[in-house]
């Protein structure tokens, strides 16, 4: 009996553990990376961003920034589950608007950096690389714009 | 990113003024992983958070492509592009396309 009870620890003990290291380190990164945004936007000051795709000024040049973001181990179990049922995924929505922001960030930072005073025309696009569905081998996040100089 | 054409994903380029519009210029890469990067990146899949390496490789590629469209246009005998689009595909696990294409212009 206790020795069933020894292997069935030791074939799931790495897996728990998996799941609480993700979920640990998942966590903190988050909460660490949401408040590294908000200090960042903060400080961004006043570049202009918008979607329009029409712009006066005297000089203007494309501006990138991208990331690609993924899952820790407790979040995608937790995703693979929640598949069974279905609806919102709301893990995956907070992901991908945080990369979103991350995205839009860097080119924003890019344009200020060079002296722009605004980024016009900007496009968000996603693409899942590797593994599909699982989002193994993350989710890249791409924003690029026009940066305008007047 | 380069230095005598201008890039533009807007439908004019600021400050300028189209005199002749040529044409399709387009570029692309396809890039497929690294197995050091991917033993990192698997790491990082425990943890979450953002694939440095593949950030880096994919914006290498990238920069990569936008340099071939570049080229493609210079070859037409444009001095910039305008309308300006990218787009990223996984052509097969494990590899991904960056393509990069606008219109190649004359701008006075």
């Amino acid at each position: 009996m206790n020795d069933i009870t020894l292997s069935m620890l030791i074939s799931i003990g790495p897996f728990v553990a998996l799941l609480l290291i993700g979920f640990i380190f998942g966590t903190v990164a988050q909460r660490n990376h949401l408040a590294d945004l908000e200090q960042r936007e903060a400080e961004l000051g006043d570049v202009m961003l918008t979607t329009l795709p029409h712009a006066d000024g005297e000089r203007g040049e494309l501006v990138t920034g991208s990331t690609v973001v993924a899952y820790d181990f407790f979040r995608r179990i937790a995703v693979t589950l929640r598949k069974l049922i279905g609806g919102r995924f709301q893990m995956h929505e907070n992901m991908m608007m945080r990369a979103r922001r991350e995205a839009v960030l860097r080119m924003a930072e890019d344009a200020q950096g060079r002296g722009a005073v605004a980024v016009h025309n900007i496009r968000l696009i996603s693409s899942n690389l590797g593994d599909s569905g699982t989002a193994m081998g993350g989710c890249e996040v791409l924003a690029y714009g026009t940066a305008v100089w007047t | 990113m380069t230095d005598d054409i201008i890039l533009t994903n807007m439908e004019s380029v600021p400050g300028r003024t189209i005199v002749r519009h040529i044409g399709l210029a387009q570029g692309n890469v396809v890039r497929a992983k690294h197995v050091g990067r991917d033993i990192a990146a698997g790491l990082k899949n425990i943890v979450g958070g953002e694939l440095r390496g593949y950030t880096e490789l994919l914006e290498e590629a990238r920069r990569d492509a936008i340099r071939r469209m570049t080229e493609d246009a210079r070859a037409q005998g444009a001095n910039a592009i305008v309308n300006i689009r990218l787009s990223t595909s996984s052509v097969t696990s494990g590899a991904s396309e960056l393509y990069a294409y606008g219109t190649a212009v004359v701008v006075e």
